[in-house]
């Protein structure tokens, strides 16, 4: 009985880790589009500024 | 609807961008993105960042307070983004609406922020600009914003033109006169520094005196004590600005209302920051006044008020003749000493030492060492540490010799104490007492102490005593206990008494790690060795655990891996042979660490 409740415990508390650990990933996943699409933006002005330069 | 690739266009502009990373559910990634604002800033350019971002940012207010506060923080340095400090004003619109949010800490970081920014400003910017926002703010309906408006006063107002100082005053005073006792506290909190700015600008001393230290003696008399307390740090700022005449005509009457005021956290506070006080008001009030009023303080019926008293006896020893130390605080010094409360004692504990340099050798030799004896003999420990550690002090006033006559029959006492926790609290001591006092000292009067305990009949006193002869290795060194130390541990270690033979394992053990090659090959070791025969298994399944230790040490160097497989690995294999069992499986476990070969058991998976 008391090993049966100990695994219980135990998997409870892995799956907590998996849920936490996935959590994790998803805002990884996201910070790391919108850290894509900051570079994206600055190379946009970037490229805008230098155009500029070059007409001006 | 727009096309895709237009869709796609639009999202590199900055704005747009920030704003789908600002409609984010996920409070990280908004918080991730306010952090780089920077990065959009810079992307814009100076001239776009102050058209578009800061009045996008302005109505941006309906998320999490984490959020806006790294908002406020990023906002105080966005100078050099909006074009250098000609543009510096801009920045003001979306912190005036921070300053208004009702969580504190946000609040707190605009005010700071805007502080920042309006050093920056010139005077007719101040006008133009800074002076309306405080305007708005001091007279905001909630008492957030007002509570705001007080700390923003200090920074601007040297640079600000005589009429914008002027009407900073105005609006300075109507916080101070507000309904809500929490716009008062924040306006007793500013005033402090308020004074100080308003004390800087030439030319405006006497504007201190007419119109701000009303001000002061209206808050030092409100009717709510957490305001009047808050006005303490005030009277040091102003004391300071001002000379001592005008200090005692003007403030001495609310200095002589805070200390005896009927709330003791008020007079907490004066006891808490009596030494700056005193410094600041001059050395004619400190006579007159401060010393009578300390005396009050330290009888005070509150503890924590005696406490915080307590531990400013030396800071305002230094400050007022011997004599008056003599005849007047000593006294309380010498009632503290008895006081009911324990953490007073511990207070004064700490900072009696200190008054030992002030009195000099012989007063301190008369009045201060009984007091010293008495709080050595205290039952709780943190009085009795609290002293120690600060014996050296006293030890450079009265020298090494009269110390140790006085105080070595305290120590001597409480080591024969019949109780074996006062045996243990002083031996918990000694390594310090010992840094203090240096070696010879200790040679002379205390190493015996330390070998006595080694036979004490209470395993604890006998556990701490080794635990003591390492860190008194660590203090005085290993050639120190190759000579004092280490042959009257191992004398023991032939005491017919198997007891006293353990305790010499014991000492060995713990002591190792502090010991080198040399003196274990010494030494030590065949000690340990001989130990291997004795005929108490107890003794012997602990001469294989300290030799597991002493072979960890030894095989730091070649010599020393050389004495492991020559001598300490044929022991203990002959110890895997005894016919105990628990001395077999000792020796197999220190055998197997110490070749390496320690096969622990593969983990479980389940």
């Amino acid at each position: 009985e008391r090993d049966r409740n100990e695994w219980e415990i135990e998997r409870a508390e892995m799956r907590a880790r998996i849920a936490m650990l996935e959590g994790q990933r998803r805002s990884a996943e996201n910070l790391k589009v919108d850290l894509l699409r900051r570079v994206k933006m600055l190379e946009h002005a970037l490229r805008q500024e230098r155009a500029h330069k070059a007409g001006g | 609807m727009s096309s895709p690739s237009a869709a796609q266009a639009g999202s590199l502009y900055p704005i747009h961008l920030l704003m789908d990373e600002l409609k984010s559910e996920d409070v990280v990634l908004r918080l991730s993105s306010i952090k780089r604002l920077s990065t959009i800033a810079l992307a814009l350019g100076p001239a776009r960042t102050r058209e578009e971002l800061l009045p996008f940012l302005q109505d941006q207010l309906d998320d999490e307070d984490e959020v806006l506060l790294v908002l406020a923080e990023e906002l105080g340095s966005f100078t050099e983004y909006v074009g250098g400090k000609q543009y510096a004003y801009t920045i003001l619109g979306p912190l005036e609406n921070l300053a208004a949010v009702e969580e504190t800490l946000v609040r707190d970081k605009a005010a700071e922020s805007i502080s920042n920014i309006s050093k920056d400003l010139s005077p007719q910017q101040i006008d133009e600009h800074f002076v309306p926002l405080l305007r708005r703010l001091s007279t905001g309906d909630w008492f957030t914003s007002r509570t705001s408006a007080c700390a923003l006063f200090a920074a601007a107002y040297p640079k600000a033109n005589p009429e914008a100082q002027d009407e900073m005053r105005r609006l300075f005073s109507t916080l101070v006169a507000d309904d809500t006792p929490m716009v008062r506290r924040a306006a007793a909190r500013a005033l402090g520094p308020f004074a100080k700015a308003v004390a800087q600008v030439p030319q405006q001393h006497t504007l201190l005196l007419t119109d701000l230290i009303p001000l002061y003696r209206r808050l030092a008399a409100d009717d709510q004590d957490s305001v009047r307390l808050l006005t303490i740090p005030d009277l040091i700022a102003f004391a300071s600005n001002m000379s001592h005449e005008e200090t005692k005509a003007q403030l001495l009457e609310p200095l002589r209302a805070s200390v005896s005021d009927k709330s003791w956290r008020v007079r907490y506070m004066v006891a808490n920051e009596f030494v700056g006080l005193a410094e600041s008001v001059g050395p004619e009030i400190v006579r007159e006044e401060l010393v009578n009023a300390f005396v009050g303080l330290l009888k005070d019926q509150e503890a924590e008020v005696r406490t915080a008293a307590a531990g400013q006896v030396p800071g305002f020893g230094k400050l007022v003749d011997p004599d008056v130390i003599l005849n007047k605080l000593l006294p309380c010094v010498k009632e503290l000493s008895n006081d009911s409360s324990q953490h007073v004692r511990a207070a004064l504990a700490m900072q009696i030492s200190g008054l030992a340099p002030l009195l000099g050798k012989d007063a301190t030799i008369e009045h201060l060492l009984p007091l010293f004896l008495h709080l050595l003999k205290d039952e709780f420990s943190e009085v009795r540490l609290n002293l120690i550690s600060k014996l050296e002090m006293v030890n450079n006033v009265i020298g090494i010799e009269r110390l140790s006559q006085a105080l070595l029959p305290a120590i001597m006492e409480l080591a024969e104490d019949k109780q074996w926790r006062v045996r243990q609290a002083i031996i918990e001591y000694i390594p310090l007492l010992a840094t203090q006092l240096g070696v010879k000292f200790f040679d002379d009067k205390l190493g015996a102490l330390c070998m006595s305990w080694l036979g004490d009949t209470v395993f604890s006193i006998r556990e701490a005593a080794t635990i003591n002869l390492k860190k008194l290795t660590d203090v005085f060194g290993v050639d120190w206990a190759r000579t004092t130390i280490i042959p009257k541990v191992l004398q023991m270690g032939e005491h017919p008494n198997y007891l006293y033979r353990m305790t010499t394992i014991f000492a060995i053990t713990t002591m190792a790690p502090s010991l080198n090659t040399a003196i274990i090959r010494d030494t030590v070791l065949d000690a340990s060795l001989n130990l291997v025969s004795d005929p108490i298994p107890n003794i012997r399944f602990n001469v294989a655990k300290c030799l597991e230790t002493l072979a960890a040490v030894l095989s730091n160097d070649p010599e020393g891996q050389d004495l492991v497989q020559r001598r300490i690995l044929p022991t203990l294999r002959k110890l895997q042979e005894d016919s105990d069992a628990d001395v077999r499986y000792f020796a197999t476990k220190a055998y197997e660490r110490t070749t390496g070969d320690d096969r622990s058991e593969p983990m479980q998976l389940s």
